[in-house]
């Protein structure tokens, strides 16, 4: 409750003070002789004075006219109403799309509940009112731009569409801002679980953002890891599987080969702990299912694929004192099951008995030791066994020739400001696949180990900002894997993949659930951006179908805690607040006053 | 009886339709004369009961010519059998009397002269008592020519004095001796009259109260505010008079002349109301007659 105009209620103590005063008149009666007075009432509903001065007796008129002079005073200090379920008269409603938005410990979801919010607020829409609507997925789009026609803004509540990828919050917030970050007058409204990545820098404008949380409980385990391994006990698969929630959680975990169950057991699982079960798979299973019955609230994260080939999965030790980017980019690949370590575990190195346990090793920034795994990848300063010699270091480098073959295919190195680079000579049988004008950049050698190296520290530069470097991470994990024999790929959700094709041809997609739908080719492209359901797809028809088994792979989206804020990188955390605005109330108050006058109106006459 | 020997008060109209009429009480009294009126001791006709002193009105033939001549005192005979009825007419004459128009004190004293005439026509002795603070009383009052005697008091009578008339109706009722029939002309306008009524039951006197009130009093036409003063104590009320309250002083004037009524006939008395625009004849032919005050 607010005034506009605060100082309009001193009006009421003089005027008041009037009304009051006439009523201290004593009314000047005349004298009237009557045989007894005993059977006449004491009463005395004076309604006007003429003659000073008596004590003020109560009566309803004075009372009823004081009301009204109230009411009057109010309305003209333009008296406010907090109203809820309203957002101001420009506004932009933000429905989360992710998967936790799929999570059931509301009815029938966190996404079927913001869904009914959206139309809530469109009907809760004033004249004048204008909304805009955008469905923040992977890849957030603008359902309806700003309109102030309820009928097309509950059109797209109904084409809102959940995938089971993470969100980008921070893009839709961005495209939120660019509608209406200018009005003052304006209210971002996210309707969301807050269960999303950081958002990144938004320019925050002038508008407000109202962040309603969504959600009660937080129960969910999931699959966090399978691959599968060639071992001297044969095929085997690994699977993790990790309680996400606040308390123990209980499930039946299945292991199926090829749609057949090779295993079954309850496991329980303590809150935020991990366990890991390995499994014996046939000898020529082509696709490895991990499956989760109760795996809490959240459906999405219960089942992981991956193909049965070992080739198709690959366990990578991460060499590092912190990285990001690395860490980041390497978890999103579903066929990577990615340890971490800030130094080379002395069982995997090359010196020590036994056989090693990765198949890909990555020093970042750390010096290269020799390891058993088959392939390594340093980025830096390298080591003595690396596959080239380092003599110092080069500052602001310029990047002379890539080879976009192979390994550096669809990698540019164009605008990357690379701080400094190692100055390096190759080593017997090492190739140069990008040199500096100093001095080679990108070296590799394939004898007597796969190796690659890089000739400059990740975080001196912003290469790992540029859109090359997940492209160049696909490309390492793919050289690691080796190549694509069966036609199956792992994709995570919300992934989008480009497959090269002519212009004008048509690919059919299959997705898990829901119809197929016809991709065309583009600037010698097939733009597959639509994996944002779990599942297996199958990209073309017949026997030359591909086949991309899609998983979620995101421990934000698996932890689906609500939040009550979510923080904006350079700004202050957003706040779970109400939807509300401020009503001002001088209509309903002049009518108040209008009516208490006729209530007056009609007692004075009644006892005139 | 000509109009002119009746004053104003009652005229020939009036006259000739009460000279038909007698009063009926109740009860029986025994009277000092012989009357026209059935005593309920039967059986024992012209029987000689007792003496009393000659009043005005009496008549002659009753005279007991003996006790005159040996005493020089008027003295006269009453019998068993047939006896008059003694008649107090009791005018309450206090201030809030004279209200109203016609004026409520003027109907009282043209129903006392009309109850003066009936019981004069059918034998009865009437006595006159005016309850105010300078009160007046007639001697019991027999004939025709008591009645003129009776009709002259009755043109004396002025509203005035400040107490109720419930003190003055005790008072009264201390030196009324003769129990008989006693109407109260009043309008009753005094809280405490109810409670007084009883004194005068007690005596063995039989109660009649005629209660007068104006047309204003009954209706009143009044508006805005206004202070009140009663005639008689000179307090005041400050009043609006408007709708709830004039609809509060109707229920509150209801309610007072019930309480005076049910304790007139506690008493075993009548009770009537009557409005001073009334006519008197209008009062005897169509109230009291049909009532069964007179026949």
């Amino acid at each position: 409750m607010s005034f506009q105009s605060p100082l309009a209620l001193l009006w009421f103590l003089p005027v008041g003070g009037f009304i009051l005063a006439l009523y201290l008149l004593r009314l000047r009666r005349r004298d009237f002789v009557v045989p007894a007075n005993f059977l006449w009432p004491e009463r005395q509903d004076e309604v006007r004075a003429n003659s000073l001065f008596q004590k003020l007796k109560f009566n309803w008129l004075w009372v009823l006219q004081l009301l009204a002079l109230l009411a009057l005073v109010l309305g003209l200090a333009r008296w406010q109403m907090r109203q809820e379920n309203v957002q101001g008269l420009t506004s932009v409603v933000i429905v989360d799309a992710s998967a936790s938005m799929g999570a059931t410990d509301v009815s029938p979801d966190r996404f079927g509940v913001a869904i009914d919010r959206a139309e809530e607020l469109v009907k809760a829409m004033k004249p004048g009112d204008r909304m805009a609507l955008i469905e923040a997925g992977a890849n957030p789009r603008v359902l309806v731009g700003l309109s102030d026609d309820p009928a097309k803004l509950r059109q797209g509540v109904a084409a809102l569409h959940r995938g089971d990828a993470p969100s980008d919050v921070g893009e839709a917030l961005r495209l939120a801002m660019a509608l209406v970050g200018r009005d003052a007058e304006s209210r971002i409204v996210l309707l969301s679980d807050g269960c999303f990545d950081s958002v990144g820098a938004v320019a925050r404008g002038k508008s407000q953002i109202l962040f309603e949380p969504i959600g009660e409980k937080s129960d969910n385990l999931g699959i966090q890891a399978l691959g599968t391994a060639e071992t001297p006990a044969g095929l085997q698969a690994y699977v993790g599987v990790k309680n996400f929630g606040l308390g123990d959680g209980k499930s039946a975990l299945t292991v199926y080969a090829d749609g057949k169950s090779v295993f079954s057991e309850r496991v329980s699982v303590g809150a935020g702990q991990t366990i890991g079960r390995t499994v014996k798979l046939p000898g020529k299973a082509q696709i490895v299912r991990a499956k989760l019955d109760e795996g809490g609230f959240l459906r999405a994260d219960d089942e992981r694929m991956v193909p049965g080939d070992p080739a198709g999965s690959l366990r990578v030790l991460l060499v590092t004192k912190g990285n990001l980017f690395l860490e980041t980019g390497l978890s999103l690949d579903a066929r990577v099951v990615l340890d971490k370590s800030a130094s080379v575990p002395a069982t995997e190195q090359a010196d020590s008995a036994g056989g090693g346990s990765y198949d890909l090793v990555i020093f970042d920034s750390i010096s290269e030791v020799a390891v058993k795994a088959p392939m390594v990848v340093t980025f830096g300063q390298g080591g003595v066994s690396s596959a080239v010699q380092v003599n110092g270091k080069v500052r602001s480098p310029e990047v002379v020739s890539v080879n976009e073959q192979g390994l550096l295919d669809g990698v540019s190195f164009e605008g990357v400001y690379l701080e400094d680079v190692y100055s390096v000579k190759p080593k017997g049988g090492a190739q140069i696949l990008a040199q500096a004008a100093n001095g080679p950049l990108v070296v590799f050698r394939d004898n007597p180990k796969r190796q690659v190296y890089f000739a400059f520290d990740l975080l001196n530069g912003d290469f790992p900002l540029s859109v090359s470097f997940p492209i160049l991470l696909g490309n390492l994990i793919d050289l690691a894997v080796g190549s694509d024999k069966e036609g199956i790929s792992t994709l995570v959700t919300g992934q989008t993949v480009g497959i090269p094709g002519k212009d004008g041809e048509v690919l059919r997609m299959t997705p898990p659930r829901g119809d197929a739908f016809d991709v065309k080719a583009l600037n010698g492209r097939f733009t597959l951006r639509n994996f944002d359901q779990v599942g297996e797809y199958r990209i073309g028809e017949g026997e030359e179908a591909k086949r991309y088994l899609v998983n979620l792979i995101s421990d934000r989206e698996s932890t689906i805690t609500p939040v009550a804020e979510f923080a904006v990188a350079g700004g202050d955390p957003v706040k779970a607040k109400p939807m509300e605005r401020f009503a001002d109330l001088w209509k309903p108050l002049i009518a108040l006053m209008m009516s208490l006058l006729v209530l007056e109106w009609y007692i004075f006459m009644r006892r005139s | 009886m000509s109009e002119q020997t009746l004053t104003s008060l009652l005229d020939i109209r009036d006259v000739r339709v009460l000279e038909r009429l007698r009063l009926k009480p109740r009860k029986s009294f025994t009277g000092r004369v012989r009357g026209e009126r059935l005593a309920k001791e039967k059986g024992v006709s012209l029987e000689f009961k007792d003496y009393r002193e000659y009043s005005d009105g009496d008549d002659l033939r009753h005279l007991d010519w003996n006790v005159l001549a040996r005493l020089g005192v008027p003295i006269v005979k009453t019998y068993q059998d047939e006896e008059d009825l003694p008649v107090y007419l009791l005018v309450d004459s206090s201030k809030s009397m004279d209200y109203g128009e016609p004026g409520k004190l003027q109907m009282a004293l043209r129903l006392a002269a009309a109850f003066g005439v009936v019981a004069a026509r059918g034998g009865d002795s009437v006595q006159g008592v005016s309850l105010t603070d300078t009160p007046s009383r007639t001697r019991f009052l027999r004939g025709r020519r008591g009645v003129v005697t009776l009709m002259g008091w009755l043109d004396s009578i002025r509203g005035k004095g400040d107490r109720p008339v419930a003190f003055h109706l005790k008072q009264a009722g201390k030196v009324m001796g003769r129990t008989g029939l006693a109407v109260l002309l009043t309008d009753g306008m005094d809280e405490h009259l109810a409670s007084s009524l009883g004194q005068l039951s007690a005596a063995g006197h039989e109660m009649w109260v005629v209660q007068i009130l104006s047309p204003f009093e009954i209706d009143p036409g009044i508006e805005g505010d206004l202070r009140l003063i009663d005639a008689e104590s000179g307090s005041a009320v400050e009043i609006t008079a408007n709708g709830p309250t004039l609809e509060a002083y109707r229920k509150n004037l209801a309610a007072h002349n019930e309480t005076l009524k049910q304790s007139v006939l506690r008493y075993g008395g009548r009770y009537t109301l009557v409005s001073s625009s009334d006519s008197v004849a209008k009062v005897f032919s169509d109230v009291f007659k049909k009532a069964g005050w007179v026949e």
